[in-house]
């Protein structure tokens, strides 16, 4: 999976904002913000292509948790920006 | 020859016949003539357009087809109508100077000088908000929403039935953050309506509306009113990363300033007492 280049995240009011460059007449009924781990991985994959399990290890490497709860962590993750198409 | 404006505490210059004469023909500029002074950046005709190195932004309005983008060393916009000339007006990133030429067509080049003035202030925390703005007590309120959704309908409601409110602009007053306050400024554009007037308010609160049969309104959070405000920001400048970190930090610090609220509301006076309501009397509604 890859995160959508043409998103880019915007740090707009103290919130880390998933901003699609360009659009202003986009369905405002979602907008994700990403809290300091979401923002972690979204920096870390950007530009790439990754596997769900390479998102789990960015979280394993950084905070020491056991790959179960990063695997159910990342999953979460990747769910919420492939609803708003952030990842395809 | 030359003539110089201020517009929200800007002041800019036409110069050259060209430029004056197409600034004395727009009505909504009369009130914002002051003597000449040294200007942030002036407006004149030039015949060397630049080439377009990459297309940003494109649109229509009437018979308009209008193309914004980069050239090597600033911005261009480009207008052109379906059976006339075009009108072109351009910025240089490193001086004080917009260019125009082509077809000097009054629908054309009065938004023309909007994207002109807009792209030379937007680097001092100003902005052009598409909204209706309503004045009282000495404050302003901006009212937000897609075109059609009843913004006007929504102002001319508060004029109508809230004793002392009156309407400072209907399509685009200037927001501009001084000194962490933000302040609501009357502009020379106004859409359909002639209301153009200079002066500036205090702005306490922007107002989302949207339709229902039914009168509703609630505060909304950080990101829902990111989500209320940006759509009504100068459409031209959401596509380049320069311009748009700008636009980011006006909003930024607008968001962290102001409250905002969705007005789900019928096009009554129920709705306007409720957003006034709202505002003026700190009445809390929905969380």
């Amino acid at each position: 999976m890859k995160i959508n280049p043409q998103y880019k995240i915007r740090q707009i009011a103290g919130e880390h904002i998933v901003v699609k460059q360009g659009t202003t007449n986009v369905d405002m009924t979602r907008i994700i913000s990403l809290n300091s781990s979401a923002l972690l991985l979204y920096q870390e994959l950007a530009d790439k292509e990754f596997t769900i399990e390479d998102a789990a290890q960015v979280l394993i490497d950084t905070y020491g948790i056991d790959s179960e709860k990063a695997m159910t962590d990342v999953s979460a993750w990747a769910n919420a920006l492939k609803e708003c198409n952030i990842i395809e | 020859m030359k003539r110089t404006y201020q517009v929200a505490g800007h002041l800019f210059e036409m110069s050259g016949k060209q430029a004056c004469h197409a600034a004395d023909s727009i009505q909504g500029f009369k009130p914002f003539g002051v003597a000449p002074q040294q200007p942030l950046f002036t407006i004149s005709e030039s015949k060397s357009i630049p080439t377009m190195v990459s297309k940003q932004y494109t649109f229509t309005y009437e018979d308009v087809a209008g193309c914004f983008g980069r050239t090597s060393n600033g911005y261009l916009l480009s207008l052109q109508p379906a059976h006339e000339e075009g009108f072109h007006l351009w910025s240089d990133d490193k001086s004080a100077n917009i260019y125009a030429t082509g077809n000097w067509s009054i629908r054309l080049y009065r938004f023309a000088f909007w994207v002109g003035y807009g792209l030379k202030t937007l680097g001092k925390d100003t902005i052009a908000i598409h909204s209706s703005c309503i004045v009282h007590q000495g404050k302003a309120v901006l009212f937000l929403g897609e075109s059609g959704t009843g913004k006007s309908t929504h102002t001319r409601l508060w004029c109508e039935h809230i004793k002392g409110a009156e309407l400072l602009n209907d399509d685009s007053p200037i927001l501009r953050i001084e000194e962490g306050k933000v302040w609501a400024y009357g502009s020379p554009w106004s859409g359909k309506t002639p209301c153009y007037r200079n002066e500036r308010y205090e702005l306490i609160g922007c107002i989302r509306l949207s339709q229902a049969p039914y009168n509703q309104i609630k505060k909304l959070s950080i990101l829902q009113a990111y989500g209320a405000i940006h759509p009504s920001c100068p459409p031209e400048f959401a596509y380049d990363n320069m311009l748009y970190d700008l636009v980011s930090g006006i909003i930024g610090q607008l968001l962290t300033t102001i409250p905002f609220y969705h007005l789900a509301c019928l096009p009554n006076k129920e709705a306007a007492l409720l957003s006034f309501d709202t505002l003026f009397n700190h009445v809390d509604h929905i969380q």
